[in-house]
């Protein structure tokens, strides 16, 4: 299998000689990108994840069917397909939920072999035995897995919006689009997250066995145990010894939130609920004297994509730096046969 | 000594000659009554006792003068007589029935009544005075003779009737009244329903008329006759029943069924009726109504000026439901208030989506997993 890359370089090279353009790296890249693609898609590993997500998909659809009505009752239509997302019920919690769960293990899963697994196949030896610059190897395999992502995302969120206008029969306005669209860039920017966590420990580690615990451990301590740590250090940092002592409160609350916040899952977590609940203000303690006067309302798409921006440049710029360092590493690797 | 013989024969008959004229043989019959004057309404029936005293022996009795038309007999136990026989100091009681004609005018009358016997005769005149300003006439009182209300109550009178006869007398109970009115009588504060009662001279007793209107009579005012009859005496009094109205009204739908079929954003429409159930005419009807958030519900008509009772007119109800709202059974309540009363009903609308949208969802998801098969067809390993 891994042979045909390979070839498939050798072929893209003869083409683009014999075409007599200057070679780009682009062309390759672009040979790499879609023979990596061209892998992701064909796998089983892929189809397993994409019938995970769909079920999910369908899951959260029947959950907000059935208890969609009631929430129409309390709380009228406003953002009424905002809520297909973020409607939940007893049994079951809704979409974003589940993709929080589920999006860093999509990330992880597509990347944990990305090199190590070439090496372990020693095709990339072979392959870097080629006019192929290096870079474009690791570019291209990130990229590929990006547009997996991209396409796994979009599809998902496309057939969720589908049904949820079959079953409900109301159109989304232009800002609910947006929203929703806007949400699915950033569950592609969060699985990009892991998705780059996955291809640094596949260079970092020899086995793929160990790169894909590597990630999976590195998932439980971000989304289970960081927010769990956060209350204890919050207290052992300020203690609040009595409900009157408001400052140490506040203090205590701030840096609990900050905590959490070193996890990717966290600012996910709260930009999600941002972006698809319109009426959320706000994130993170706030003062009696604050809320004075204020009558709840949505804010408009500008001011709530204000309200989460630390969070997305956070998530994209946490993304670039973890696969730069791959990148380096990858580049600096002495890599022999 | 012989010169006195005769003195004791002087004194026998001279005390015989006294005491003749007290032996009633040849002596006038006296024929007596109490009340030798009345005074009457015209059509009267009168009864006067007649006592004839005085002498022993047969006595005829005759009416000697009567007015012209009236009718007088004398009776006896029952019997028409034309004599009595009076035993030694004793006295026979004797009546004179008289008829007074309805037509005549008022004023005095007598009548003369003659007994004789063998002493002589004796004559007596009854004056009879007639006067229409019924007094003495047996009467019925009622002490609020105009009552109003709606026509499915019932109304109760407090009459009183007083036999003003002089005589102990049985009264049947009668009513005139319109077509499906019932009236009873009971006697005040008892239950059972009577439909006459005597009465002692000069007694009166307390009546419970009780009139119940037939249901849905039309309102207006009513006069119901209540009589008590007496032989030939008849006593009246009206009683009058103002029959208010009642304002009821029906909202329904044509076939009964509650319920509607609506698109979301669609205008859908109800055709129902409006009936006025009541007995008086119901004005400026309008409509309004209860419906989900952002939904509008207008009429056509928008309102009705009047129903007559008994009448039914149309409405049609526009209901266009929120173009956001999600399919499912919602309320729709829709009232019509009269000045006088309002009516409303639940119509239960079943909201379908607009297909529109449905098909739009439909392709999304059609293009979607379109596009993801084309994917896999162009980048998968074939």
């Amino acid at each position: 299998m891994k042979e045909r890359m390979v070839d498939m370089v050798l072929f893209q090279n003869n083409k683009l000689n014999s075409e007599e353009s200057g070679r780009g790296p682009s062309g390759n890249l672009y040979t790499i990108f879609k023979k990596e693609f061209s892998d992701q898609l064909s796998s089983t590993r892929f189809l397993i994840l994409f019938f995970l997500i769909l079920i999910t998909g369908v899951a959260s659809l029947y959950v907000a069917a059935a208890s969609i009505r009631s929430t129409v009752e309390e709380s009228g239509t406003d953002f009424i397909f905002l809520r297909l997302f973020t409607t939940s019920s007893s049994s079951l919690p809704p979409f974003t939920s589940f993709i929080s769960f589920l999006g860093p293990l999509v990330g992880l899963s597509i990347g944990f072999d990305a090199i190590n697994g070439e090496q372990n196949g020693s095709t990339l030896s072979r392959l870097l035995a080629q006019p192929v610059y290096r870079d474009d190897v690791i570019n291209g395999k990130f990229l590929a897995g990006l547009a997996v992502l991209t396409i796994m995302t979009f599809a998902l969120g496309g057939l969720v919006s589908g049904f949820g206008i079959m079953l409900t029969g109301i159109p989304p306005t232009a800002e609910e689009i947006a929203r929703l669209v806007i949400y699915l860039l950033l569950n592609i920017v969060f699985m990009a997250f892991w998705l780059a966590i996955s291809i640094l420990f596949s260079i970092l580690f020899r086995q793929t066995a160990t790169s894909a615990l590597g990630g999976i451990a590195l998932w439980l301590l971000f989304t289970v145990f960081v927010p769990i740590l956060a209350g204890p250090i919050a207290n052992a940092v300020y203690p609040v010894k009595s409900q009157d002592d408001v400052i140490s409160q506040l203090r205590n609350i701030t840096l609990q939130q900050n905590i959490s916040r070193v996890s990717p899952s966290t600012l996910y977590d709260e930009a999600s609920a941002v972006l698809l609940s319109p009426g959320v203000r706000t994130l993170g303690p706030i003062l009696m004297e604050q809320i004075y006067g204020a009558t709840p309302g949505p804010l408009p798409l500008g001011q709530s994509l204000l309200l989460i921006w630390p969070h997305i440049t956070g998530l994209i710029a946490g993304t670039l730096i973890i696969f730069g360092i791959a990148y380096t590493i990858f580049l600096r690797r002495e890599i022999r046969a | 000594m012989y010169k006195r013989w005769y003195l004791p024969y002087i004194l026998l008959l001279s005390l015989l000659v006294t005491i003749l004229p007290v032996c009633d043989v040849y002596a006038a019959p006296v024929i007596s009554t109490d009340y030798p004057g009345v005074i009457v309404q015209p059509g009267a029936n009168l009864t006067f006792p007649l006592t004839i005293s005085g002498v022993s022996g047969k006595v005829s009795l005759g009416v000697s003068s009567v007015p012209k038309g009236w009718d007088a007999q004398i009776f006896g136990d029952g019997r028409l007589i034309n004599a009595v026989f009076v035993k030694p100091n004793s006295e026979v009681d004797a009546e004179l029935h008289v008829k007074v004609p309805q037509d005549v005018a008022d004023g005095k009358y007598t009548i003369g009544v003659m007994a004789r016997s063998a002493g002589g005769n004796s004559l007596i005149d009854i004056d009879i005075t007639v006067n229409g300003g019924a007094v003495g006439s047996d009467e019925i009182e009622v002490q609020y003779p105009s009552l109003s209300g709606p026509d499915t109550a019932t109304y109760n009178f407090r009459a009183t009737l007083t036999n003003n006869s002089g005589r102990s007398r049985s009264y049947n109970l009668g009513v005139d009244a319109p077509q499906g009115w019932q009236v009873t009588f009971k006697p005040a504060y008892q239950s059972d329903q009577i439909a006459s009662l005597s009465l002692d001279a000069g007694k009166s007793q307390d009546l419970d008329i009780s009139v119940d209107p037939p249901d849905n009579v039309k309102a207006g005012k009513y006069t119901i006759t209540v009589a008590a009859i007496s032989g030939q005496d008849v006593a009246k009094a009206n009683l009058e029943v103002v029959i208010t109205g009642n304002y009821k009204m029906k909202v329904s739908t044509q076939d009964e069924r509650l319920n509607a079929d609506v698109t979301a954003g669609h205008k859908g429409s109800v055709t129902f009726t409006i009936k006025n159930e009541g007995s008086a005419d119901l004005h400026g009807i309008t409509f309004s109504s209860e419906a989900p958030q952002n939904w509008s519900v207008t009429f056509a008509p928008e309102s009705i000026d009047l129903i007559p009772a008994g009448e039914t007119r149309q409405v049609t109800a526009f209901i266009t439901p929120d173009s956001r709202a999600i399919a499912g059974d919602y309320m729709v309540g829709i009232t019509a208030s009269a000045k006088e009363t309002s009516e409303s009903m639940d119509i239960r609308t079943t909201v379908h989506t607009s297909t529109l949208w449905g098909l739009v969802g439909v392709v999304i998801v059609v293009a979607v997993v379109g596009w993801v098969m084309w994917t896999f067809r162009k980048y998968g390993r074939r």
